[in-house]
């Protein structure tokens, strides 16, 4: 497929609200551990993301949460080909980039961006404010010359609620907010459909979280912007986001639509994550019953028989052992891989 | 805003930085000062030979303005007097030595600062940015070479190469990139994790851009800085491998070979121990302040480059 085919079909892509603009099918991402000195035996995998499937639809938020280390941030990264995936299919707006060359990729480039978290290391420290905002721009062609480049920076800058005076300072003039601001106008600067957010707030004091999260919700509103959000934060993931996927040691091990997981969660894991996020009341905080997780997350590299979680897992059946739990489906729109649903079938 | 107004106001800023900073101005002034000697060098002290006249009666011009010419048969040192008025040593002109020695280590310095610190960058910048066995294999070889001792190296090389300034600055070139190599690839490992590394690989900008715009900006000015303070120490080295007789040839205008004069007359007299102090003291002075003025520019333009400090 030639660059303008792409280009093409990315474009006349209607938007229609319940259109997937982004699946993923299968997706693996291995990570090889090598040894020895000068000549090098691959002697295992870290498994990063072990085969997940999930779909998001035009206009929504699809958040993925997980303690550190469980594949959030790799499964982003993956699915911006920041890093090659191992295996499966990445499909953005209908076309499947996971084997994509370079060329191939710069029209869904576009189409895609990344707000980090650590808003610091997030900008050049040599460039201007202006320079950061005009670089993407000026290298997608969206604007014709410089000073299209610079009026169109004004405009993001006053969008995310900076002035214009600010394209001329350094990064390090700024405070983390306002940093984060910026990343958020370069990442709007190339008109994307899909924005990932990973953990855009977590490195921000409270009363900044709230105005970036109100940003982040009003450009949506207006926008039509599909974010995939990535974090830790169980509260704000149900204030922002429609559907989440609940992530441990690379697998999803329940998904589905953001109140009915958090409601009525299946999988222990989930139910301990849940009970880990403190509830704002502190009448109710002091009375709740808490399930505290014994030991630690096992090592990726090796990992437990049967259902991962089972180490840890206050329900352990002998079932748990053998053979990892298939996901299924226990509304139209909530999935679990845990043999408790059949109990609970039952 | 225009280009040009903004480069303006940029240079402005910079001019007004260094000028605000009373130890800067004395390094700039340092390193002008010892640029216009170097330059007018010919006018400051002219390559004449007193002792030998030619057809007209004048005295002759030297052949090599660098070599020394011999003006006084006296073998101790004699002190200042107006017609030298940093004295004379081994039959030499201290001042003219001083004067044209300056050239010597402008040449010295510059030729093997560049010349080893663009090799340290390009060494460094392969293994830093490909990594894997490249990199281990680059840095094995830089480790190599980092383990031998600099001056029992130099020395090897120099009774194999022979003596001479030229043989000199090939071995402090061949031993002397490993620092800049280590330098720039450790901040290359560093940047290229940066987030607004992966930003600009998530918008698809080549590999090529990257490096040229956020890479090498933000990794290049300590390797400049540490060459630019280099080139001070390096001149020191020289002199003491001139001093140790592996540098420069009798009685050429470098300050290191002006101190293997002094040896025999660094204790002084029997009873009065600073009777030759000129003998040390012009050209230690000269290096004294051609090192201090390297260091210092060194310390400014760390200050001017790092954007936090604007």
């Amino acid at each position: 497929m030639s660059n303008n085919e792409v280009a093409e079909k990315v474009q006349n892509n209607v938007a229609s609200k319940d259109e997937v603009v982004a699946r993923v099918v299968n997706l693996k991402k291995y990570f090889p551990i090598y040894k020895g000195f000068l000549v090098k035996k691959r002697v295992g995998d870290v498994k990063a993301i072990d085969d997940i499937s999930f779909e998001v639809r035009r206009g929504e938020t699809f958040a993925i949460v997980g303690e550190s280390g469980c594949g959030k941030t790799t499964t982003a990264r993956t699915m911006l080909r920041l890093t090659d995936p191992t295996d499966g299919k990445i499909e953005i707006l209908g076309t499947d980039i996971s084997k994509l060359s370079r060329e191939e990729l710069l029209p869904f480039r576009r189409k895609m961006q990344i707000v980090f978290q650590n808003p610091i290391g997030s900008l050049n420290p040599r460039m201007t404010v202006g320079q950061i905002l005009t670089e993407p721009m000026l290298f997608h062609k969206i604007v014709s010359n410089q000073q299209e480049a610079n009026e169109r920076a004004v405009e993001l800058l006053r969008m995310v609620g900076l002035k214009p005076f600010h394209m001329d300072r350094y990064p390090h003039q700024f405070s983390g907010g306002q940093k984060q601001r910026i990343a958020i106008a370069r990442a709007l600067s190339v008109n994307p459909e899909i924005i990932y957010l990973d953990e855009p707030t977590s490195a921000l004091d409270v009363s900044v979280q709230a105005q970036i999260v109100n940003l982040l919700l009003d450009f949506q509103k207006n926008m039509g912007l599909t974010y995939i959000f990535i974090s830790h934060n169980l509260s704000l993931v149900r204030f922002i986001s429609n559907n989440v996927a609940v992530m441990y040691l690379g697998r999803i091990v329940e998904m589905g639509d953001v109140n009915e997981v958090f409601d009525n969660p299946i999988h222990p894991y989930t139910k301990a994550l849940l009970s880990a996020s403190p509830i704002p009341d502190p009448a109710i905080e002091k009375k709740r019953k808490r399930i505290i997780l014994s030991g630690n997350v096992p090592s990726p590299i090796i990992r437990p028989n049967g259902c991962f979680f089972n180490p840890r897992c206050p329900f352990r059946m002998e079932q748990c052992d053998k053979e990892y739990p298939q996901t299924k489906s226990i509304s139209e729109n909530h999935q679990v891989a845990c043999y408790l649903v059949d109990k609970r079938e039952v | 805003m225009s280009k040009e107004r903004k480069m303006n106001t940029e240079l402005r800023r910079t001019m007004r930085k260094i000028f605000r900073n009373p130890s800067a101005v004395l390094g700039f002034a340092l390193l002008i000062f010892f640029v216009i000697v170097a330059i007018f060098a010919p006018l400051i002290a002219e390559p004449i030979n007193p002792m030998m006249l030619d057809d007209n009666g004048n005295p002759m011009k030297l052949d090599d303005p660098y070599v020394m010419p011999i003006i006084t048969w006296s073998s101790t040192p004699v002190p200042p007097s107006a017609d030298h008025p940093f004295g004379m040593i081994q039959g030499r002109d201290i001042f003219y030595g001083v004067v044209w020695g300056t050239r010597t280590a402008f040449f010295i310095g510059l030729t093997v600062t560049i010349i080893s610190t663009l090799f340290g960058i390009l060494i460094g910048s392969i293994s830093g940015y490909y990594g894997g066995w490249i990199d281990e294999v680059l840095m094995r070889i830089t480790d190599v070479f980092m383990s031998i001792p600099f001056l029992l190296a130099a020395m090897v090389l120099t009774t194999i190469l022979g003596n001479g300034i030229d043989k000199v600055m090939i071995a402090m070139t061949v031993f002397g990139w490993m620092g800049a190599a280590r330098l720039i690839r450790a901040n290359i490992l560093q940047v290229k994790e940066e987030q607004y590394i992966l930003a600009s690989k998530a918008l698809g900008v080549k590999d090529y851009f990257i490096i040229m715009r956020h890479v090498l900006p933000n990794t290049i000015f300590p390797v400049l800085i540490q060459a630019s303070m280099r080139m001070g120490s390096l001149v020191i080295t020289a002199a003491g491998l001139s001093f140790l007789g592996l540098g420069a040839p009798l009685g050429y205008a470098d300050w290191g070979s002006m101190l293997n004069f002094t040896r025999n007359w660094i204790l002084g007299a029997s009873g009065s121990t600073f009777s030759y102090w000129y003998a040390v003291f012009y050209p230690g002075m000269a290096m004294v302040l051609f090192v201090l003025a390297w260091n210092l520019v060194g310390d400014a333009l760390r200050d001017v480059f790092d954007p936090r400090l604007k």
